[in-house]
């Protein structure tokens, strides 16, 4: 029951941004058929062309904006709304409340991050240009991590700020910001500490620039680093929302 | 007094944008004074840098999707979200017309546009030589905030359409969100029926200011190439075609409003 509530409060968020993103990949491996390979680079791999436009396209913000925002809504937002009190009075404590919408978001970005590996290689195939699925597994792998901890983010970002608008600014700018901080000259050779990096390979050990494919080792290291943050910030809102005053 | 109410309801808004492209600006220039010439390619002039960092971004029109999403932010609110937070009975029991309200509320979200974008035409070429130890021309500057400004102002008014025909508290972010990548998708698809290519090809110049992105960067009227200077004549037809979309889409809000059972 707590889980259809979660589920019925974010289907719009997620359909909405599946049907979009879903649509830019078909897009984006269908383009080749033109476009592919390109005038300018004739020997251009066909796994760049897909890393490009896919694994480092203009895809990657929506994926972790709608991640951030999948986050939204709970307590805070029903109390600005005024049916927090109708939530509160069903007999199941705050922590199973919270518990059933972080379960929820997390499938649904986990759902997200493999969106790409559904569509690439199966449509790649039909035009005649093979992607390998496997590859595809390993992206949709590196995105779901990293998604995870910018769900989290916005799931604590829902629990520590009230206002209408500051969770939606904070959604919008959070990336923004991260991808700033990133850029600091003395942080900027840390390639792992800008997320987007670690989505998509760029600049890092598992990552052949010369094919687009992830080689190598899988990062377990890194990948349970990224969980073990997310796994704080969703604990860290936990005991925040038992502790709210509502 | 309805200026001031609107500017109480997005100044936060405004604000948190203000900062961030302050910030950018300041982080570009720090990073001129320690990185540039840059190690890899020191052919490559201080005003490509700039641009490269500031008005284009990590892939081109990278900062120009950033900005986007500050103009669709701006644009939210309005009476839908008052009507969530129960308090448009008040706001419509102002003896004003609803589109004097949403008059109101464009032109403030405009003009908070308009001064986000100048930040880099005051804090680039004025702290440049301070910075960096090098001087940015204002034109130039100023050219790319042009470009800037033009679409800029087309993503407000979307924000402003999404926020009066959505209700609830996340549609219209998550319409926000999805709405240029959604444009994108469309653009690219249109182009291929006719042949062009949208992302890059400057063949079809109406492509070329459809694409927001190639638009908003610049990298289609520079010259000499990879030089980050904006060259030629502004593309007045494209800032008239934007303005005139801006204005309809106004006042489509405007009368969506005015005929909403609140």
């Amino acid at each position: 029951m707590l889980w259809w509530k979660a589920w019925r409060e974010s289907r719009g968020r997620f359909l909405s941004a599946a049907i979009v993103l879903a649509v830019f990949c078909a897009s984006s491996v269908s383009r080749a058929r033109l476009d592919f390979p390109p005038r300018l680079e004739p020997h251009l791999p066909y796994t760049t062309f897909i890393w490009r436009g896919i694994y480092n396209g203009p895809n990657v913000i929506v994926f972790v904006i709608v991640s951030v925002a999948l986050g939204l809504g709970g307590l805070m937002r029903e109390r600005a709304v005024g049916t927090a009190p109708f939530t509160l009075s069903l007999p199941v404590s705050r922590l199973a409340l919270f518990g059933s919408r972080a379960g929820v978001g997390m499938l649904q970005v986990i759902a997200l991050a493999t969106i790409p590996a559904w569509i690439v290689p199966w449509m790649s195939s039909r035009i005649g240009h093979p992607y390998p699925a496997q590859q595809a597994w390993l992206f949709a792998g590196l995105f779901a991590v990293v998604g995870l901890v910018w769900f989290a983010a916005g799931l604590l970002m829902s629990t520590m700020f009230a206002g209408e608008h500051t969770p939606t600014a904070g959604v919008l700018l959070l990336p923004f910001g991260h991808l700033a901080l990133a850029s600091i000259p003395g942080l900027r050779p840390i390639r792992w500490l800008n997320l987007f990096n670690v989505m998509n390979g760029s600049g890092l050990g598992y990552f052949d620039a010369d094919t687009s494919l992830l080689v190598g080792p899988f990062p377990l290291v890194m990948i349970a680093m990224m969980l073990g943050v997310a796994l704080s910030m969703m604990l860290a809102a936990a005991g925040l929302t038992r502790r709210l005053h509502l | 007094m309805l200026f001031y109410k609107a500017w109480r309801e997005s100044r936060i808004r405004f604000l948190m944008c203000a900062g961030a492209v302050t910030l950018l600006c300041v982080m570009v220039l720090v990073r001129a004074r320690t990185q540039f010439p840059v190690p890899n390619n020191p052919n490559i002039p201080y005003t490509a840098f700039v641009w490269v960092n500031t008005f284009a971004g990590p892939v081109i029109g990278g900062n120009a999707v950033g900005f986007t999403y500050m103009a669709l932010l701006l644009g939210l609110g309005g009476l839908q979200r008052e009507r969530s937070a129960r308090t448009s009975p008040f706001t419509l029991a102002l003896p004003l017309t609803r589109s004097r309200l949403v008059a109101t509320r464009a032109l403030v979200g405009v003009l908070e546009l308009i001064v986000i974008a100048a930040i880099p035409v005051v804090l680039i070429p004025t702290l440049s030589p301070w910075i960096a130890g090098r001087p940015y021309p204002v034109e130039q500057a100023a050219l790319h905030t042009s470009l800037f400004l033009a679409w800029g102002t087309v993503w407000y008014a979307v924000g402003l359409c999404w926020s009066i025909v959505l209700s609830g508290e996340f549609a219209p972010v998550i319409a926000c969100v999805l709405t240029p990548i959604g444009y994108m998708i469309a653009m690219v698809n249109v182009a291929r029926l006719f042949g062009g290519s949208a992302i890059s090809d400057s063949a079809s110049p109406a492509f070329a200011a459809a694409n927001f992105m190639y638009f908003m960067s610049g990298i289609g009227q520079m010259s000499p190439p990879n030089s980050g200077l904006f060259a030629g004549p502004l593309p007045w037809t494209a800032f008239t075609s934007l303005a005139c979309v801006t204005l309809s889409l106004v006042a489509l809000a405007a009368t969506v409003t005015a005929r909403q059972d609140f």
